[in-house]
């Protein structure tokens, strides 16, 4: 214990002159360069809410379906049996939206992160901000890979960074020098949000996901029809037809759904490596701003997207 | 129409069928209220095994992931060569990177103590 801490109080300096002599040389970052930050941390904001809400949506509509068939029993026990039976397949379909969730976190901690490192509002808080979200960022990368929803575990250097960062006085540091660790931060996160995004894409695009959509899609008229046949001597309320037509509806827009959400999460990573380009090389700022409104762009379609599903609820 | 090769994906094709046949069956006319509730009870097994290939195919899901471990280690591998090359020619930006490896290494070995 001893040794540990007398080590620490030799190295600590050592590292810190170390690492602000390394990077001493390192330009500021241009006006257009953390507008183009921030916008992109409001994109990933953005983003993060949406590829989960895909498998909410197909759970969502399997249980109205459901209902339909359930409906269509005539003994009592049969349609109870049915009903808690329903309900508890809600419930397991549930699940895989909420594991996708707890990956799209990361994205919304990394959102937060980079909003306070290029804010111009500077205090002594910022460094304790920035240790904070640099831990959840951590706790949630463990999370997810404990979760193994991915074979590869998500790399947690990341959050290790951030903890450095402020590790050697993040709430002393000049404009300048919090420029210097925006630019590290974003490389560092770059291999992270290439593997998250690959590891979403690859789920969204998995064929069993079209499986799924199709089996919505032929199961909803068969479950209506049980429903009618089992009407046959009573006039149907029109209010079904139309909850019928609301739902098929919203079948036709899984693939829009998918197909938007995937669209949007590849343009997130191609945007974000132009980004960690831009800030690490310098690289034209024109094509940054460029890949940064096809992003905006993706999202508002994923956006109204959504609206629309909304709307037909 | 993507071509389903999977064992559960086939099986929740195969139900579906099976379903519309029970259905068909269960509304008939002329049968008696046994023949009925025993034609319901039939059409609920159905039910049943598409809710649990349902739960299945979502597990497989997630699980497929891990399936293409291969394919992730590559693009992890490709990604690694492109920042070594770039570092290369930005070596202000590899002294940053390289100094927070060091830093993370010194501090991971500190921690191991």
């Amino acid at each position: 214990m001893a040794l540990k801490q007398t080590r620490q109080l030799f190295l600590t300096p050592l590292l810190i002159a170390l690492i602000l002599q390394v990077t001493s040389s390192c330009a500021t970052l241009s006006k257009e360069q953390l507008k183009s930050i921030e916008t992109f941390s409001t994109a990933c904001d953005n983003f993060s809410l949406y590829p989960s809400l895909l498998f909410t949506e197909i759970a969502d509509v399997r249980l109205e379906r459901g209902k339909f068939y359930a409906a269509s029993l005539n003994d009592a026990q049969n349609r109870i049996d049915e009903l808690n039976a329903l309900h508890k397949a809600h419930e397991q379909d549930l699940l895989l939206a909420a594991k996708y969730d707890a990956s799209l976190k990361i994205l919304q901690s990394y959102s937060n992160a980079l909003n306070l490192l290029v804010s111009d509002n500077r205090s002594k808080t910022r460094g304790t901000e920035f240790r904070s979200l640099g831990r959840t960022l951590d706790s949630l990368i463990i999370e997810v890979n404990t979760l193994k929803i991915f074979t590869d575990a998500l790399p947690t250097g990341i959050a290790k960074s951030a903890a450095t960062i402020v590790a050697y006085g993040a709430e002393n540091l000049l404009k300048v020098k919090q420029h210097r660790l925006t630019r590290a931060f974003v490389s560092e996160a770059d291999t992270l949000i290439q593997v998250l995004v690959t590891s979403l894409v690859q789920t969204l695009q998995d064929p069993k996901v079209a499986v799924m959509i199709e089996n919505e899609k032929s199961a909803l008229p068969a479950n209506y029809k049980s429903f009618l046949l089992s009407r046959e001597n009573t006039p149907v309320d029109p209010q079904f037809d139309n909850q019928y037509l609301e739902l098929l509806d919203r079948c036709e827009q899984f693939t829009y759904s998918r197909g938007y959400t995937t669209s949007a999460a590849k343009r997130l990573a191609k945007t974000h490596r132009e980004l960690a380009l831009s800030l690490k090389k310098g690289k034209n700022i024109g094509e940054l701003i460029a890949q940064l409104s096809k992003l905006i762009a993706d999202i508002e379609m994923l956006q109204k997207q959504y609206n629309k599903i909304i709307s037909l609820t | 129409m993507t071509k389903i090769d999977n064992v559960h994906s086939k099986e929740l094709v195969e139900i579906q069928k099976l379903l519309e046949k029970a259905e068909k069956s269960r509304f008939a006319t002329g049968l008696t209220p046994d023949q009925k509730l025993e034609l319901e009870k039939a059409s609920m097994v159905l039910r049943k095994r598409e809710k649990e290939l349902i739960t299945l195919i979502n597990k497989e899901i997630a699980e497929d992931i891990k399936k293409e471990g291969t394919q992730l280690k590559n693009l992890s591998k490709e990604m690694r060569e492109k920042s070594t090359q770039m570092g290369k020619n930005t070596k202000n930006a590899t002294q940053v990177k390289k100094a927070i490896q060091l830093i993370n290494h010194l501090i991971s070995s500190l921690e191991l103590d």
